[in-house]
């Protein structure tokens, strides 16, 4: 029995080695990295005129069209309000001033399937337990596990088989087919339509309760702290705008607005397809529109010598 | 509590230490321990279907001591028939009281009559065929004086309820399981090792093998017509191997954790899909519950020594009872009925028998007319699964329709992922179909090699493995 245990426990450390050896080599440059270069940067950061803050919408708009130092773009895809929420209660016990926060207000971000795909086995690196116990009920042994394990041990973890599998088979293609993107306006309507149901179905799921009492903590926290907020809506595409329009969905712009939160709402912002990548993501020429619209609508002033 | 959970992964081996370390002192208290962590795993899932596996042991080890003491024939029927109503009363109420209310209602209203059927809102207590069944098999083994009755309530409750194969089998006999419960269990180091590699390759096929090929066969059976005829047929070969990485993916798991514990369970599955007829098929696809319809019902009507007639009636009993134990549709019935139409041509003419080795002993490679005849005894079992995998007859009827309308020259939809993820299995499956398991060949070789071998095999199992929730255990249905 003793030798079998013995063998067992050499076993299990091998095991955990290769699982170190995976965080090394895949998931930490894979899914921890940006995080931890964005977590350095803020880190040496005093004062953040304008803190970006959204998920792939906002991602969408590269950092470059954000004159930087002004603006400081901290914005994942699939970053939930929770994500959010960390990212600034960060900056508040790190004592960093900020001007303002421009915080998205599309309305899938509090659909219940942010609850499971999100970012919170990385934004707990900004976050504290107590955060996790009061927004999201975890105990030690649930905050222990996301923050050590997960990270750690990531085969304990099933969804990180995918983004490896995902990963591994993006690799081999990459060296067998040369990817072209296709942008949304050279799509035809029946493969718009396609896309936009896969899409609806997808970003749609019932709004989770838990996540539009996370907007709620946000607004608290600001106006705790001083801290304005501004709302963004981002641009969708006309079609899919159509389609989502028909639903009845809880408005994240018109609980922002209750709150005293101005929004800035560029959903019809672009009538013509060529300025997006896909149904509900802006392409570069959008952007570039988007941002200088955003930064004239906010009255920012841009220093002549900034970028 | 699922065998791929991490529920599990914590509840196993804290029960496996606390388990040797008090069958050092007493095997009862081992035993106990055993019932308790047993009733935790099925209490998982739901703890007020316990009450149905303590009511069904304690009908059966109560009759057992009846029948001990009872040697007017008479009385030991009417007690075996309790033992009986009890157990089917239980499966025939949560399993099939919708079914035949339906059935019935449905053959009403052919006959022009109308009758609303009320149809019960009840939940398939998880397992309920297995154990009914095992329990009974203990009653009727006392009946024939094949076993005397235990007198020990805690090994018999124990039995009933060992949670390695408690929610989907193999369905143990009380002469080979019970008395390792009556006994003190040695720890054997080897028989551990053996046990974890006998887990490893069973997670191999449910997480690899079997729900991966349920990602296809779900888009192909939900859209039949979308799919050309290469592409149907491809999706039910998926299906057989779906079934048959989950289900005995399962019996490899609860043989392998049985065996941690010191003790033997049969095996299931003996690599079915090299079998050259449907009988050699039968004797090595769900062994456990095959062989107790032999014994306890195909036998006790006359077996194959009896009029031919006869060998009809009872070949098509066994096959469409075997269905409708599946499952309460005629998707299951059908699907057992079409078994024993490809059974009857071999025991009418005696043939059932003349494959009792394994395929191609001591070759690397079959015959071309070996090789043909596993060829066609997989495509015909891989039509039957048709009807066990659609929804309804009608369904299965429509995705044989666009079968056998579609063009047959059109190249089916690939999926390289999983056609490179069989081509594997069944190349290992293969090179090892006459050993007790695939992962067998370890056991002599240096501790490195072992080593190695396991965890490429873990990491596989991660890298290819579906950890999605939604594919629990099919035959956790049944």
């Amino acid at each position: 029995m003793k030798g079998f245990l013995r063998n067992t426990m050499w076993y299990l450390a091998g095991l955990l080695a290769i699982n170190l050896v995976l965080y090394q080599i895949f998931f930490k440059p894979n899914l921890y990295e940006k995080y931890l270069q964005s977590l350095s940067q803020l880190k040496s950061e005093k004062h953040i005129p304008v803190l970006v803050l959204g998920d792939s919408h906002a991602n969408a708009i590269p950092a470059d069209y954000w004159p930087n130092p002004v603006f400081k773009r901290f914005c994942y895809p699939s970053d939930s309000y929770f994500d959010m929420y960390n990212k600034i209660s960060y900056c508040i016990r790190r004592g960093i001033q900020i001007d303002r926060i421009l915080l998205i207000a599309d309305d899938h971000v509090v659909s219940d399937y942010r609850t499971r795909a999100n970012n919170i086995e990385t934004s707990i690196l900004l976050s504290t337990f107590r955060t996790y116990k009061e927004l999201l009920n975890f105990n030690r042994a649930q905050y222990l596990y996301m923050r050590y394990v997960k990270r750690y041990v990531p085969m304990m973890e099933a969804s990180n088989s995918l983004l490896l599998y995902n990963f591994l088979e993006a690799r081999m293609r990459t060296r067998e087919y040369h990817y072209v993107e296709k942008q949304w306006a050279a799509y035809t309507p029946q493969e718009q339509e396609q896309s936009i149901q896969s899409r609806v179905k997808s970003q749609y799921a019932p709004a989770a309760k838990s996540l539009l009492a996370c907007t709620d903590s946000i607004l608290s926290m600001c106006r705790q702290h001083q801290i304005p907020v501004t709302g963004i809506v981002y641009p969708l595409s006309s079609r899919y705008r159509n389609r989502v329009d028909q639903m009845d969905y809880p408005s994240v712009s018109q609980r922002f607005l209750a709150s005293g939160v101005p929004v800035l709402n560029f959903r019809s912002y672009f009538s013509d397809d060529r300025y997006f990548f896909d149904q509900d993501h802006v392409n570069d020429a959008g952007a570039k529109i988007l941002a200088d619209s955003v930064i004239h609508y906010l009255h920012v002033a841009i220093p002549a010598h900034v970028e | 509590m699922l065998f791929t959970s991490i529920d599990f992964a914590l509840f196993l081996p804290l029960v496996f230490v606390l388990y040797w370390i008090l069958n050092r002192y007493s095997h009862q208290g081992a035993n106990v321990l055993l019932l308790v962590a047993s009733y935790v795993f099925y209490g998982w899932w739901n703890w007020r279907f316990l009450s149905l596996i303590v009511i069904s042991s304690a009908i059966d080890y109560l009759i057992g001591l009846q029948l001990a003491n009872t040697p007017e024939p008479k009385k030991r029927k009417v007690l075996l028939g309790i033992s009986v109503a009890a157990n089917l009363g239980m499966l025939v109420y949560f399993k099939y009281f919708n079914f035949f209310i339906d059935s019935f209602a449905n053959a009403f209203t052919f006959l022009g009559g109308t009758f609303h059927a009320s149809r019960l809102n009840i939940v398939l207590p998880v397992g309920i065929s297995f154990y009914t069944f095992q329990t009974l098999s203990y009653t009727i083994d006392v009946y024939r004086r094949k076993l005397e009755p235990t007198r020990n309530p805690l090994a018999f409750f124990t039995f009933v309820s060992f949670f390695p194969q408690l929610v989907a089998g193999p369905i143990e006999r009380a002469t080979q399981l019970l008395p390792q419960f009556l006994t003190q269990r040695k720890f054997n180091e080897q028989t551990a090792y053996t046990g974890l590699r006998i887990m490893l390759w069973g997670f191999f096929k449910k997480i690899v093998v079997a729900d991966n090929c349920a990602l296809y066969v779900d888009q192909i059976f939900d859209h039949p017509a979308g799919f050309n005829a290469l592409s149907l047929l491809l999706g039910a070969v998926y299906f057989a191997f779906q079934i048959y990485g989950d289900f005995s993916g399962y019996s490899d798991i609860a043989r392998g954790t049985a065996k941690l514990f010191g003790f033997e369970l049969m095996e299931n599955f003996r690599f079915p899909y090299f079998s050259r007829d449907i009988a050699e098929f039968w004797r090595r696809w769900h062994i456990s519950l095959t062989t107790w319809f032999r014994d306890y019902v195909y036998i006790p009507l006359g077996g194959s020594r009896v009029s031919k007639a006869a060998v009809v009636r009872n070949t098509f009993i066994i096959f469409l009872v075997s269905g409708l134990w599946h499952g309460a549709s005629w998707t299951f019935v059908i699907w057992g009925a079409l078994n024993a139409l490809y059974f009857l041509p071999l025991i009418l003419s005696g043939r059932h028998r003349r494959h009792t080795d394994t395929v191609a002993t001591g070759r690397w490679l079959p015959g071309i007319r070996e090789g043909f005849l596993v060829l066609v005894t997989f495509l015909l079992t891989c039509v039957a699964w048709i009807f066990f995998r659609a929804e309804s007859v009608g369904d299965a009827w429509h995705y044989l329709q666009y079968m056998g309308q579609g063009n047959w020259l059109e190249w089916p939809v690939l999926k390289n992922k999983m056609n490179l993820i069989l081509l594997v299995f069944i190349v290992l499956e293969w090179l090892q179909r006459e050993k007790d398991h695939v992962l067998a060949f370890l056991a002599p070789r240096p501790k490195y090699v072992r080593w190695m071998i396991t965890y490429s095999l873990i990491l596989l199992i991660f890298v290819f493995g579906n950890f999605s929730s939604d594919y629990e255990f099919i035959y956790f249905r049944f």
